[in-house]
């Protein structure tokens, strides 16, 4: 399927606006300097071009003088012209980069007001991965298309009125060069677009499977099977295919450009031939003759320039495009209304499906949670567990029904407002490669750092922060890529607790945060969360049925529904889901 | 076809280049050659042409000499307009033969590294730089921009050439003057590529912040709940200020040299062009050829001074690929060392006697002493808390790491006696993180036993013995279906379907020992016990290892090991380590509490 992209035009034009509303300053500076080169190229054409005519003169003038002045100033030309050179590219540098600082920022504030759910598809991911890859091209698109026209539009229109001076027929000459050139660059994009996506996914194949040999995530287990054959015949297979394809681009590439040089050619020795008639008939000096060719092989460079340049823009406005498709991604909206307190939970007809999944993950959902009850929610996997609770954190938004904090729907509510109510410690919960305190600290970045408070909730959760290694030092960087340490498992997980419990919240949810740790851990971690969690509202998913016998409710979910609600002894009575997953369990412990 | 252990240099690139494409290397460096030649063409062409012109004035009949000039330049025009075509399809047939020979060579190399590489910051920077950032397209970039230095060179020769008689020491002075452009733009490169080596750290960071935590998929709900984005937003923007500032110093740091050394390359060539203007009012030389040759020496100045610059900047960044290139070479493969290689032979017995180890880089003893002995056909389940060890003693039974000290005996003979395919080919494993490869569901099952790969029936046999029949007669091509989202019509399974594909994987060979490292942490209860039960029965006569913290899966084993820090806390059946009333039932009963319906 083709992803519909704005036109090439539109793109253009909104980066211009985009850069100017950002960084005015620059825009308009960045246009001087651009000026300031042009004019600089016009004067030292002409410099060169007086200097041949002075030069072609000197038998019949004998103004030796002269020509020798003339030399010396177009070598002072050249220097001004370097220089303006190097000023416009340390410009062209510093403007390039100043606005991508910006745009990426932009970007990253977008992905950060995102509502959650475009975060489960693959596709956000591909969006923000070319969103990325086209900031590059809308950036050089716009500076070569604002530097290219004045440039170039400057260069043209002075060597068009210096051969309209001398002979208007040589304006066909700028014709025969130009033309042949921008049909080719024309060709080609549009024969480089068609092959570049056989060419791509081949690459992105062979890609995969050299990172199969290669990668990190990969090597322990391609080394023990000893696999790297397999993968080496795989990869081989499907670089050929790209080295083919490649190769078939290419040489079409190469007989279209072949044709067009061709052409280009004929009218390169075409104006030749024209030129040297011109001269021979005294129609024009041999000084002219020397500037006009001069000239003229300016003209082709130019013109080869500009035309991939231009071509280049063109070829890359689709990709600078995806930008835009990703700043435009409609986001969550809502009032901006501070709630006072979590008074209850409420759960109304709720049903939550997920994009492009037939069946919904929940189905029509009554829920009443009373503040300060501590819940307990258990269900085979895929029943829902985890869809549930960021339906009630608000991560999510209903499909159907609401979601009541009190009496407000939190859907109607500005995010933020309904996130700082509350906590959470995920199955995922981040491994954050910053220090320690940091690692803490992150769940409520905005307050003022309490080395007190962080210790505490370390000794909480039994992290010990004393151990060799981090010495009671909570600027410890956690990862071994910063030069830091690392932490086992059973750590990260005891420090994703205090992480949640940091955060001042009404509200906390603990979804399976024990796998990684030892049972002994495990049951203390348990034992002290109902400690920590007093007076507060808590729910806790698990698998682990026997952590969770003394929650003050227990509910079952089961493909997407509520099928159990009650006490641990409740439900070992109702002998339903939650006594057969009980039993199951407190079998491995029988012998 | 491997790898030569050497120091590699820049100029290298030709010999590599030449080695696989003899031919197209050959000719392109002619095609360079020809083409640098080219403005000596030019100028005596255009030389003709002008007297021919200037003499027709004189003479009025020499219009045949006219045109042969002319005929003349258009072959010089010919060849200056075709050769970016040539070159770009020479170049293109270097590359294939460089991606064909030369990039296998290096990832073949790479897959066979020894494994603690990998796991090493450093080692793992170097081996990235040289797969993917700059990456393997190198090379050919190397011998380009080398070419294009020798046609700069050419180019300075071919016109101090044409002056030898006017002005001999053109050639010399030429040189001498783009000495210090050279010499400014070599340090200056220098000096900006240590600041963006230094900048690797912050520029790590930076990504980091940039693409896991503000706009990664894994951290989105912390992301959204805890409200850290527009913190982190603007440290990301304090970095990304701090690299710029530091380049842009460098940058205007060097900006004013530059500019000086080419001035004065700009200077002499400007001063050549004056006395060639005495020569001509002197008459040693013709109005043609000093118009001509006055243009090819503007030319030779834009050229020097516009392509001299980034060129030498591209060259110090190539030769520091060269640099990474000669330190990956130098790297040990992981089948240096052991031959012991007996056909058919199982496992009968492993030992682990008194074994010492740490992991590489880190001054911890992770074993301290570990002992302990197996057996064939018995099942086995190492217990421990985190951090005791467990999972490291599959590490080094598949020799991923060496020991320190004590010896590791696979039926009684030292394991690094043994050749490493050898080791290999003895265990199957299931690792906590094991790999979901994006290939064929055949092929992902397959992978465990690669010299029967094509065995449909024993494919079928074990993919139906873990459960997997109905998700894979579901699929759309059945066996064929290619999983994950990188081929094309790929289906993802859920981690439960893959995790019995890593199962059934470990079942493709028979006479393997089993490991299962932990698989069963993202389990519930149900199919926790499921998969314990279930495969014990696939497995009745093989020899298995259950690794885990979770003492369910104790009651298959024939024999328990508890470890704790290192070592070899107790061992034996369930029932004679509850009765040493240690660890091991303290743990037990930790876990069996929660079930007691009291």
């Amino acid at each position: 399927m083709k992803h519909k992209t704005l036109p090439f035009y539109k793109v253009l034009f909104r980066t211009i606006k985009y850069g100017y509303s950002r960084l005015p300053l620059y825009f308009v500076l960045f246009i001087l300097v651009c000026f300031a080169l042009a004019s600089v190229n016009f004067i030292s054409i002409n410099v060169v071009q007086d200097l041949f005519d002075t030069i072609a003169n000197v038998f019949t003038t004998n103004e030796w003088g002269k020509v020798a002045s003339s030399i010396v100033f177009a070598g002072i030309v050249f220097v001004i012209y370097n220089i303006i050179v190097g000023l416009h590219d340390l410009f062209k540098w510093s403007y390039f980069m100043v606005f991508m600082s910006k745009i990426l920022k932009d970007m990253n504030a977008k992905a950060g007001r995102l509502s959650l759910i475009n975060f489960e598809s693959v596709e956000l991911y591909d969006k923000i991965n070319l969103a990325k890859g086209g900031v590059r091209y809308a950036l050089n698109s716009t500076i070569d298309l604002i530097n290219g026209t004045i440039y170039y539009s400057l260069f043209f229109i002075s060597i068009l009125i210096h051969f309209m001076s001398i002979q208007p027929i040589f304006v066909l000459i700028c014709v025969l060069c130009f033309v042949p050139q921008v049909i080719s660059q024309m060709v080609k994009g549009s024969k480089l677009y068609q092959m570049q996506e056989k060419v791509v996914t081949a690459q992105r194949e062979s890609e995969y499977f050299r990172s199969c040999l290669t990668e990190r995530d990969f090597y322990k287990e391609t080394k023990t099977l000893d696999a790297r054959d397999y993968f080496k015949k795989n990869y081989l297979s499907k670089l050929q295919i790209f080295n083919r394809e490649k190769w078939l681009t290419e040489l079409k590439i190469g007989s279209i450009d072949s044709v067009l040089t061709l052409i280009t050619l004929a009218g390169y020795i075409g104006s030749f031939v024209l030129l040297a008639y011109y001269l021979m008939n005294g129609q024009i000096s041999l000084g002219e003759f020397s500037g006009i060719f001069y000239a003229l092989n300016r003209l082709m460079d130019c013109t080869k320039e500009m035309v991939s340049i231009y071509g280049s823009i063109y070829q890359n406005a689709s990709l600078a495009g995806k930008l835009y498709d990703f700043l435009e991604l409609p986001e969550d909206a809502g009032v901006d209304k501070q709630i006072k307190a979590i008074n209850s939970i409420t759960l109304e007809n709720v049903s939550f499906g997920y994009p492009y999944k037939e069946k919904n993950a929940l189905e029509n959902i009554n829920l009443h949670i009373k503040p300060g009850e501590h819940i307990a929610l258990v269900g085979l996997n895929g029943s829902g567990k985890t869809t549930l609770i960021k339906l009630i954190l608000g991560l999510f938004t209903p499909t159907k029904g609401r979601v009541l904090y009190g009496e407000e729907d939190i859907n109607k509510i500005n995010k933020p407002n309904i996130f700082n109510k509350s906590s959470a410690v995920f199955q995922n919960f981040g491994k954050y490669k910053f220090t320690l305190k940091e690692n803490i600290m992150l769940s409520e970045i905005e307050k003022e750092e309490e080395d007190d408070r962080i210790k505490d909730k370390l000794e909480l959760v039994g992290f010990d922060y004393k151990r060799k290694g981090i010495d009671n030092n909570l600027d410890t960087m956690l990862s071994k890529e910063f030069n830091g340490i690392d932490l086992s498992g059973g750590e990260w997980q005891r420090l994703a607790i205090a992480r949640g419990l940091y955060k001042t919240s009404e509200l906390i949810v603990l979804d399976e945060p024990t796998a990684a740790i030892d049972p002994i851990e495990e049951a203390n971690v348990y034992r002290q969360f109902k400690n920590i969690s007093t007076g507060k509202t808590s729910i806790i998913v698990t698998h682990r049925l026997g952590s969770v016998k003394d929650a003050t409710r227990i509910i079952v979910l089961d493909q997407g529904k509520i099928i159990e609600d009650g006490t641990h002894e409740e439900l070992l009575e109702q002998n339903g889901l939650y006594a057969t997953m009980f039993h199951a369990q407190a079998g491995w412990y029988e012998r | 076809m491997t790898l030569k252990k050497k120091v590699y240099h820049i100029l290298d690139a030709i010999l590599i280049c030449g080695r696989v494409a003899p031919i197209e290397t050959g000719l392109m460096i002619l095609n360079v050659i020809i083409h640098s030649a080219l403005p000596y063409f030019l100028v005596r062409c255009s030389t003709k042409f002008i007297n021919a012109v200037l003499n027709y004035y004189k003479e009025q009949d020499n219009l045949q000499s006219i045109i042969n000039t002319i005929v003349q330049l258009s072959i010089v025009f010919f060849l200056m307009f075709f050769y970016s075509v040539i070159i770009r399809m020479l170049s293109e047939r270097i590359a294939i033969q460089l991606r064909n020979k030369v990039n296998l060579e290096i990832i073949d190399k790479c897959s066979r590294l020894k494994y603690e590489y990998i796991e090493t910051g450093e080692t793992c920077d170097l081996i990235n730089r040289i797969l993917r950032y700059p990456g393997l397209d190198v090379i050919q970039n190397a011998f380009l921009h080398i070419m294009s230095g020798v046609e700069i060179i050419v180019n300075i020769l071919i016109v101090g050439l044409l002056l030898l008689k006017q002005v001999w020491w053109a050639i010399p002075v030429i040189l001498i003057s783009i000495l210090p452009l050279l010499i400014t733009s070599y340090y200056s490169s220098v000096e900006a590529y240590k600041v963006l080596r230094w900048n690797t750290e912050i520029a790590r960071k930076s990504n980091y912040i940039e693409f896991d935590i503000l706009r990664g998929r894994d951290l989105a709900m912390e992301r959204n709940l805890f409200g850290y984005a527009k913190h982190f937003n603007n440290k990301f923007e304090e970095f990304f200020r701090k690299t710029m500032k530091m380049e842009k110093e460098v940058r205007v740091k060097w900006f004013i040299r530059m500019k000086l050394s080419s001035i004065l390359v700009t200077g002499v060539i400007i001063s050549v062009a004056l006395v060639l203007c005495g020569s001509l009012k002197a008459g040693a030389i013709t109005m043609g050829f000093f118009i001509s040759v006055v243009e090819s020496l503007f030319r030779l100045e834009n050229l020097l001074v516009n392509q001299v610059q980034n060129l030498i900047s591209e060259l110090v960044q190539d030769n520091e690929y060269f640099k990474d290139l000669t330190e990956f070479a130098a790297l040990s493969e992981d089948d240096s060392e052991g031959t012991y290689c007996p056909e058919q032979e199982g496992i009968h017995t492993i030992e682990f006697k008194n074994v010492y180890f740490k992991y590489p880089g880190t001054s911890n003893y992770i074993l301290k002493g570990l002992s302990f002995r197996m057996e064939e056909g018995k099942h086995y389940a190492i217990v421990g808390k985190n951090g005791s060890g467990k999972t490291t003693i599959t590490k080094l039974l598949l020799r991923l790491y060496t020991i320190d000290q004590g010896e590791i005996l696979i039926n009684g003979k030292n394991i690094y006696d043994y050749s490493i395919e050898k080791v290999h080919s003895l265990f199957s494993v299931v690792y906590q993180d094991f790999t979901r490869y994006a290939i064929t569901v055949k092929d992902n099952v397959g992978i465990g036993d690669l010299k029967n790969i094509e065995d449909m029936k024993r494919i079928k046999e074990v993919t139906e013995s873990v459960g997997l029949k109905d998700v894979i007669d579901s699929l759309p091509q059945g066996y064929e279906t290619p999983l994950g989202k990188v081929l094309q019509e790929g289906v993802d399974l859920s981690g439960g379907q893959w995790q019995r594909v890593a199962l059934a994987r470990t079942l493709m060979k028979r006479n393997t020992v089993k490991i299962l490292d932990e698989p069963t942490a993202a389990l519930d209860p149900i199919q926790e016990s499921n998969l314990y039960k279930n495969y014990g029965n696939i497995v009745k006569h093989a020899t298995t290892i259950f690794i885990s913290h979770r003492l369910g899966s104790t009651k298959l084993a024939d024999k328990i090991i508890l470890i704790d820090d290192g070592k070899v806390l107790s061992c034996g059946s369930h029932e004679q380590l509850m009765k040493e009333n240690g660890l091991y039932k303290e743990m037990f009963c930790m876990q069996k509490e929660w079930y007691d319906e009291a």
